[in-house]
């Protein structure tokens, strides 16, 4: 047997042992891009299915990123923007994404001039602010972790925050921008700092199908108002396996989240947000037990309905004093002696015959004042397109039929 | 010959050529240009076995669980059975039995491969045969995720419901989250069908039907050849008040030899759009999505996508774009802060939005804090640093709130409200802080999980212009500590709190600061936190 021989039986060898016994690839290299709750922590509207919310969100980003020795090859960022205003109950929004973000081991989390430094400290090293300052706290320029490098900056790509950035990202082989502006600023960052890879913006939509391409970058954004979880692949020279995970009810809730969720839910009702809501005047709510002996028919019609059960619905999951929605389950919360507590109001506690027709004490000491005539009208303050795509004026009407007789049913 | 095979299968006339449904898997295109090649090479006996490979009404299938853990075999067996019950119960729908000689083949492996398309398919593979029995074989991953996870039964319930959508020739459809799109993720409930799933599912079964007499009567079969375009794929319209439905227009035209269709659905409630119809070759229509601003300011984009029968472009996304202006802005002229001395203090804010004129401006009132506040029109430009813009408005007022100190001690939450003359709209309203004397920031210290320890939380005390002196600081719990003080100037002390760990429950504590102010001898700050 020559040499020639042996080579070439060793090179067989080698190969059928290779074919038997395939090395398992490394797993993938993957970015799972979550974020702009925007003050939506659970879904909101009377649509099903609802979609999005914070708990089915880390439950997906835990999914995606599950903890374990692949870990390490899942970068996992956030877009920010936990929150809309600075009332209290923004704050204590924003504290409970902060918590689950740190929870769930978000790698980057964009934080900008809107994040209180109480904010930052609760993110803790995720933390990420080109110009590395955030109110009074100094956070991380950027987060690296090879081939990836993510910084953050803010809308406008002008010379001095471009420079920056560069800075922030320099060495990295996969740069990533959180932008904190939309598509039209996020195409001129991408353009101005043609070494980034992936450039993530913020939007009002809904995330797109596939990502855009600007020169070597991606752009990408997670759907508005938490909607959805993004993922896509580095596979060494470009992107694949762009993917939007959609937040659906099959999506199971993340149990630490849930956690969270709840201890906020507890923290509004203790602090008694609601009742702290500004109100008009006494207008004359008197509760449906008043409409009850003129009324009976429509009133007995009434209480077959959604509506006569709509503070219930809240009450079963935990929002019964959630300022967020109690006022489109109850009666006559924008006034004084409209809803304010169960016990105190027990018969404005839904949505009963004064959240249409107004007011009611004036037509109860005399009935020859009507009430308000355009109670149709009244529909579309809680029904709108966004809360109840599905409203239909005679569909919704055929659900609560009531009082068409003579003397109002 | 034609009358005989018409007799065959019991009609008396050929139906036209159907269209191909939109939102019908690639599958059934596919399947309709081989047929195409069959009859036009007039091979009727090739073009009849091809009909098989169609989605059939009356099903079998057979469930091959060989490669599923014992333990977990009749769980998975019974998830599949579920999902075939689910189809099952959809009106005028399939009738699916388990069997020999399957059309369906469902089973199993561990892994699954990466796709043709580049991506590992989230649960389940789907194949299509061209000859063997049976038609369509499905693989249901048993473990999922990087973590290999075992697969649920409500995972495999769903990806097998997923599966025979597939079969049924129902396309990826990723905006409504049906059983045909379903995102891969752990389940906690079945999917269900929406009435698009079983429109599309009743579409594709008479387009089969209609294609198996065409070829049983020997008439000819086209590629669908519907072609979409259009001029544009975003639009921006002028900036309008909230509340406006701001109309768009999009056109869309079928430049191919068949007739076009579409269904168009929008990615939020408030986008209105016109469902779904068909185009005739040649022709142009025009798309009027209808954005409704009732619930949004600032810079609004939405997108419609529509979903087409032209196989090279299934789908086409139009972008829609305008800036929303509010109807009611209060805007802070020195920020939503005030700190106030011994006497008076003033905060003022602009206010401007189509809604100004209707509000009931008698009725402005101050809440949570002592105050007095007025309003006059303000003839100025507005410069809302938050929305980007400077606005000129006729109807502007000024804002003016005298807050009297008097019992205010750290800080408080006061808002300032006017109400609507619409009636069940509550009062508009803004939020602003006033302080006095030594104020703690933030409020209270939450902590989120207490998971890991040397988490930390800094506690700012400061009396902005006053100096002042901190005693002593105490932390109950005792699984917080706190860091060495550090003072900035004389009227600011930052002081940090750690989580030395050992919480088993949830914590609520109290930071204690002592201070040199006779007023406030005490700050007390409340520290919350929820087990890990």
């Amino acid at each position: 047997m020559n040499a020639a021989t042996v080579r070439v039986g060793l090179a067989l060898g080698a190969t059928v042992v290779a074919v038997a016994f395939r090395w398992p690839a490394p797993p993938p290299l993957t970015v799972v891009i979550s974020g702009d709750t925007h003050g939506y922590l659970a879904p909101c509207g009377c649509t099903q299915p609802m979609t999005g919310g914070l708990r089915r969100r880390m439950a997906k980003v835990r999914q995606l990123a599950p903890p374990g020795p692949n870990r390490a090859r899942t970068l996992v960022l956030d877009t920010g923007s936990f929150a809309v205003g600075n009332g209290a109950q923004d704050r204590l929004k924003a504290q409970t994404v902060a918590a689950a973000l740190r929870s769930a081991r978000v790698d980057a989390v964009a934080v900008g001039g809107a994040d209180t430094p109480e904010i930052v400290d609760l993110l803790g090293p995720a933390a990420v602010r080109a110009d590395g300052k955030v109110a009074d706290r100094s956070v991380a320029t950027s987060i690296r972790r090879a081939p990836f490098a993510v910084t953050s900056v803010d809308a406008l790509a002008s010379g001095t925050a471009v420079n920056q950035a560069k800075r922030a990202l320099a060495g990295a082989t996969v740069p990533v921008l959180h932008v904190q502006g939309d598509r039209t600023q996020a195409v001129a960052w991408a353009r101005a700092l043609p070494s980034a890879r992936l450039v993530i913006y913020r939007s009002t939509a809904d995330a797109p199908e596939s990502p855009e391409r600007v020169g070597n970058a991606v752009l990408v954004h997670p759907a508005h108002e938490g909607k959805s979880v993004l993922s896509l692949t580095w596979t060494g020279s470009g992107w694949s396996d762009y993917t939007v995970h959609r937040l659906g009810p099959e999506v199971a809730d993340d149990p630490t989240t849930l956690r969270l969720y709840r201890d906020y839910l507890r923290r509004v009702a203790q602090a008694d947000l609601f009742g702290q809501l500004p109100r008009t005047m006494a207008q004359g709510f008197v509760g449906d037990a008043a409409c009850l002996p003129c009324h009976r028919e429509a009133h007995d019609a009434w209480k077959a309905t959604k509506h006569a059960h709509a503070l219930e619905t809240l009450e079963r999951e935990g929002h019964d004093r959630d300022p967020d929605c109690v006022s489109c389950h109850v009666t006559g919360s924008e006034a004084q002696d409209g809803f304010l507590t169960r016990q105190r109001d027990p018969f404005l506690a839904s949505v009963s015959c004064e959240s249409c027709h107004g007011p009611g004490r004036d037509h109860v000491a005399e009935p020859k004042v009507k009430t308000r005539p355009d109670a149709k009208e009244s529909c579309q303050a809680c029904h709108t397109r966004k809360t109840s795509p599905n409203f239909n004026f005679l569909t919704y009407w055929a659900r609560i039929r009531h009082g068409m007789g003579k003397n109002g049913g | 010959m034609l009358a005989f095979a018409a007799m065959l299968v019991g009609t008396d006339k050929v139906p036209a050529m159907p269209v191909l449904p939109a939102s019908s898997h690639a599958e059934l295109g596919r399947v309709t240009r081989l047929l195409a090649e069959a009859t036009s090479a007039r091979q009727g006996s090739r073009a009849k076995r091809m009909l098989e490979w169609l989605p059939r009404r009356d099903v079998t299938v057979a469930i091959d669980a060989a490669n599923v853990p014992i333990a977990r075999r009749e769980a998975y067996l019974a998830a599949v059975r579920l999902a075939i019950r689910t189809w099952n119960g959809v009106p005028n729908g399939p009738t699916i039995r388990e069997g020999k000689s399957p059309h369906v083949r469902i089973a199993f492996g561990t892994r699954l491969n990466v796709g043709r398309d580049g991506r590992t398919p989230a649960g389940a593979a789907h194949f299509f045969f061209d000859r063997a029995q049976p038609r369509f074989e499905a693989v249901i991953a048993t473990q999922r995720g990087l973590g290999a996870a075992n697969a649920s039964p409500l995972e495999v319930q769903n990806e097998a419901a997923a599966a025979l959508s597939a079969y049924f020739g129902l396309a990826e459809n990723p905006v409504f989250g049906t059983i045909s799109s379903r995102t891969d993720g752990p389940a906690n409930r079945p999917t269900g069908h929406t009435s698009a799933d079983v429109v599309t599912f009743q579409r594709v079964q008479d387009y089969v039907a209609a294609l198996r007499k065409r070829v049983f009567a020997g008439a000819s079969v086209a590629v669908a050849n519907a072609r979409a375009s259009t001029d544009a794929t975003r639009g921006t319209h002028p900036p309008v008040d909230q509340g406006a439905k701001v109309p768009f227009r999009f056109q869309l035209s079928n430049a191919g030899s068949t007739p076009l269709e579409y269904r168009a659905v929008g990615d939020c409630g408030c986008l209105i759009v016109s469902p779904a119809g068909t185009l005739a070759p040649n022709a142009t229509i025009l798309l009027t999505p209808k954005l409704d601003t009732t619930d949004y300011v600032g810079d609004l984009t939405k997108r419609m996508t529509v979903y087409t029968n032209d196989p090279e472009r299934p789908t086409l996304t139009f972008e829609m774009r305008v800036m929303v202006r509010p109807q009611l802005r209060w805007v802070p002229v020195k920020g939503d802060a005030l700190t106030v001395g011994d006497d008076v203090g003033r905060i003022e804010y602009l206010v401007y939005g189509p809604q100004v004129a209707q509000l009931d401006w008698l009725q402005l009132r101050v809440d949570g804090v002592r105050g007095l506040a007025r309003s006059e029109p303000y003839g100025q430009p507005i410069v809302d640093k938050a929305l980007g813009t400077t606005v000129r408005d006729a109807q502007a007022r000024r804002v003016t709130i005298d807050v009297d100190a008097a019992g205010i001690v750290g800080k408080r939450l006061a808002t300032i409200s006017v109400p609507q003359r619409v009636p069940n709209r509550p009062p508009f309203s803004q939020s602003f802080t006033v302080q006095r004397g030594i104020v703690a920031s933030p409020p209270d210290l939450y902590f989120g999980v207490l998971d890991t320890p040397g988490k930390r939380m800094t506690l700012v005390i400061e009396r902005p212009g006053q100096a002042f002196r901190v005693l002593g600081v105490t932390v109950e719990p005792k699984r917080f500590r706190v860091l060495p003080t550090k003072r900035v100037g004389n009227d600011r002390v930052e002081l940090v709190i750690e989580y030395v760990g050992g919480a088993g429950e949830d914590v609520d504590g109290t930071v204690t600061v002592r201070t040199d102010d006779a007023r406030q001898p005490e700050i007390r700050v409340p520290i919350r936190g929820i087990a890990g």
